[in-house]
């Protein structure tokens, strides 16, 4: 409405009335000398000033309306789920009908799994429609640099109904996502501590991601090697691997996201997941001869010997996906997910092993157990019913586990993946990880730091001392300048 | 209406577009940027706490923050070497060659490539296994054929900032053709007839008719070799071990990769300071070489 005044304004000249009334003004001005022009002309400058000003006042006046109408949309709906929500449980499970009722109409749902939205997912989502036929739609959004995006569309106040959860402080989840406790699931949860505030859970992993060494078995079958399960024989079936040619061991350096699986095996040594959050005991918490230390000391090994990439710094995650496949490297240090990447990759599954990664010579395994992004659904949704019973289907029902060679985030579910069974049956102990204290998160960002960017530089530094100490310094400063 | 109305209305009318947008996309964000500068943002909270200077203690506090711009000092020196490359090809084709506007497009197209694509491309040619360089220069038998481009220290920025040579170096010859042709035909052929060598005729009478056009060009090298940011930050990420950083991307970094929007905003608000005192000091140099 802002809008139309400020139009009329501009045809204000054309408008009887204020043409009139700016006749007169010009009339009692009387002569038009230099001065006075001069500020007529400041005088232009200025309403257009103005006409800006109301226009902008008039575009964030809008913005904000619109979002009290979402908010309070946002409301009435939460009523409407809550009330629902209670219907459901008093009625126990024989209300089931009554619930399905209730799921109807459009959702929208933003991945980050891209390359899945013109296949799988619509599979999927066929089959959600079929099981509860009020469902309309459900717009998938593909969103490739999936945090940065959203934070954007956070701050904009702008959310889809199903989301990932896009980790912050988490005493602000409630602001965001809308509690997930109703699906009854919270015990038989992996990973419920990295999205919880409060009691309430607010995000489900969408996988549980094993860490593990990813071979190919044809190139170990050519060189007549097998799985390691101690630390020599990592070494050794390296060097057996590179006499016959190959890369024994891929990192993707070059992309320092990949390398940073390396932190576990200092996890591993130091016997606990709570490696990370320990540090806030200490002031200079990486050191040689401590678990930090070892554990890098294992790939700083590996580089030094040549089991790695002819050239690291040029090494990158896709090349490796193409290497792995095509039977050029043996090995790498990654999630699980790695297998779907390879078969995309044109690989046979039947062809990829899996196996935990030895940190001593002692025998013990451990295998790493990280979460992923989380299903979530946002406060303002206004459809939280359907979304919810998305997220359960996705789960449940819709077979993204097997489809992907990948692992539910419920601790109970069955699962028939070879290399999951393989990497199981070398009873490793899981590690689950932790999720990092908040004063961890806040002296990390202060300090500007990333493990892996300590990873990239302590194993090829020429004295990796040097290094961890000008790391251990700015921890103590960050420390000290946040009070930590 | 009287006229001079009429005049005044439809001047401001036809204001109003450009001047809305200049306002919105481009006056509002840097003032807004000023004021984030002073808070401690992290980029989607709805509180933005005012800290006062502290961003900018921390920064001034922070002597690395300032090192990367010794790579932008590379990205500079070769800066130099576009626009020389730019001056040299629009001198060749402003004479009447056969086939000189086809040139003239070929050397211009680098410019309009969106520059990602661009940064791809050039991954596929200074790669250390795969990449064609290394390719051809084994074949030639120079060097040893695994020479890691990207991967060493020293020859990173460089290798960068040539890629960025290829790139510019057509939008400088652009300039410099627009500039050439408006020289004055008579005045070329006085100096052709009182016996001016062509090296002369370029020494004294092309350069100095085309010093705006030259400064102009140097002010662009000078801005972009500050803001340098699309290459390392496709091709290298800032590797190896922070070598090809440059001040914008340890900028984006640490606003999103450490949601400190605040210290970022800060960061900014410096570099355009900076960008004015480079350009002021290049106007006052250029004055006095001038006269």
């Amino acid at each position: 409405m802002k809008t139309a005044s400020i139009f009329s304004a501009i045809r204000s000249p054309y408008n009887k009335g204020k043409r009139a009334k700016a006749l007169t003004t010009i009339r009692e001005k009387g002569n038009e000398t230099l001065a006075r022009q001069e500020l007529r002309r400041i005088g232009v400058a200025l309403l257009v000033t103005v006409m800006l000003v109301s226009l902008l006042a008039a575009c964030g006046g809008g913005g904000s309306g619109n979002a009290g109408n979402t908010g309070g949309a946002g409301g009435s709906a939460q009523n409407a789920a809550t009330s629902n929500t209670d219907a459901s449980s008093g009625g126990g499970d024989a209300a089931e009908e009554p619930e399905e009722e209730e799921i109807k109409g459009e959702i929208t749902w933003a991945t980050h799994r891209v390359e899945l939205i013109d296949t799988d997912f619509k599979r999927y989502i066929e089959a959600f429609k079929k099981k509860y036929p009020g469902i309309t739609d459900v717009k998938i959004e593909g969103i490739k640099d999936y945090s940065n995006t959203m934070r954007v569309r956070m701050a904009a106040n702008e959310f889809p109904d199903v989301m990932s959860l896009v980790q912050t402080t988490p005493s602000d989840f409630p602001k965001y996502y809308e509690p997930l406790d109703d699906l009854g699931w919270n015990d038989r949860l992996f990973f419920t501590g990295f999205t919880s505030y409060d009691g309430s859970l607010y995000g489900i992993s969408q996988q549980v991601a094993l860490v593990g060494i990813v071979y190919n078995k044809k190139v170990f079958a050519d060189a007549g090697v097998e799985p390691p399960r101690t630390l020599d024989e990592l070494y050794d079936i390296s060097e057996k691997l590179k006499q016959k040619g190959y890369t024994p061991m891929a990192t993707a350096y070059k992309d320092a996201w990949a390398i940073q699986y390396w932190e576990h095996p200092s996890e591993f040594i130091y016997g606990s997941n709570t490696l990370r959050n320990d540090n806030l005991n200490t002031d200079a918490p990486f050191q040689v001869d401590n678990a930090y230390g070892k554990g890098l000391q294992i790939l700083r090994t590996m580089y030094e010997r040549g089991y790695l990439e002819k050239d690291i710094f040029s090494a990158s995650y896709d090349q490796t996906l193409k290497d792995i496949a095509a039977g050029k490297t043996a090995m790498m240090y990654i999630g699980n997910f790695l297998v779907s990447a390879l078969i995309q990759n044109g690989m046979k599954p039947e062809d990829i092993g899996f196996v935990p990664l030895p940190h001593d010579n002692s025998g013990k395994l451990y295998g790493a157990v990280r979460p992923d992004w989380a299903y979530a659904v946002s406060k303002t949704s206004k459809n939280k019913a359907a979304a919810k019973a998305f997220i359960k289907f996705m789960i449940e029902e819709s077979g993204d586990f097997e489809d992907h060679y990948i692992v539910s985030p419920l601790k109970d579910a069955e699962h028939s993946i070879p290399m999951i069974a393989e990497f199981m049956s070398y009873e490793p102990e899981l590690m689950e990880q932790l999720p990092p204290h908040p004063d961890i998160i806040e002296i990390e960002n202060k300090m500007q730091f990333k493990y892996r960017n300590l990873i990239q530089e302590a194993i090829v530094a020429d004295n990796m001392q040097d290094v961890l100490d000008a790391y251990n310094k700015k921890w103590q400063e960050a420390r000290k300048e946040l009070n930590k | 209406m009287t006229y001079r109305q009429q005049k005044k209305w439809i001047l401001i009318g036809f204001l109003f577009v450009p001047l809305l947008l200049l306002f919105t996309f481009s006056l509002y964000p840097a003032v807004y940027m000023v004021y984030l500068s002073f808070t401690n943002w992290n980029g989607y909270s709805a509180e933005k706490l005012w800290i006062g200077w502290a961003n900018y203690r921390y920064l001034f506090n922070n002597r690395e923050m300032f090192e990367v711009f010794s790579h932008n000092l590379v990205y500079l020196l070769w800066g130099f070497v576009h626009v020389g490359l730019g001056l040299f090809f629009a001198l060749i084709l402003n004479s009447r060659m056969r086939g000189r506007n086809v040139y003239r497009s070929i050397l211009f197209m680098p410019y309009i490539m969106n520059g990602v694509a661009v940064a791809y491309m050039f991954n596929y040619v200074f790669h250390t296994e795969y990449g064609s360089l290394n390719l051809l220069l084994s074949t030639l038998g120079i060097g040893s054929g695994q020479t890691s481009w990207f991967g060493s220290k020293h020859l990173v920025n460089h290798v960068l900032a040539s890629i960025n040579v290829w790139k510019y170096f057509g939008f400088n010859m652009v300039l410099f053709l627009a500039a050439l042709q408006s020289i004055p035909k008579d005045m070329l052929e006085a100096a052709k007839i009182d016996g001016a060598s062509s090296i002369q005729t370029v020494r004294y009478v092309i350069i100095p008719n085309i010093m705006t056009v030259i400064e102009l060009n140097l002010f662009l090298t000078v801005i972009g070799a500050l803001e340098i940011f699309e290459l390392p930050f496709v091709l290298t990420a800032g590797g190896p071990l922070g070598a090809s950083e440059t001040f914008v991307t340890k900028t984006i970094d640490t606003a999103f990769t450490f949601y400190n929007f605040g210290l970022a905003s800060a960061m900014s608000t410096v570099l355009v300071i900076i960008v004015s005192i480079v350009l002021l000091l290049q106007k006052q140099v250029l004055r006095r070489w001038e006269s």
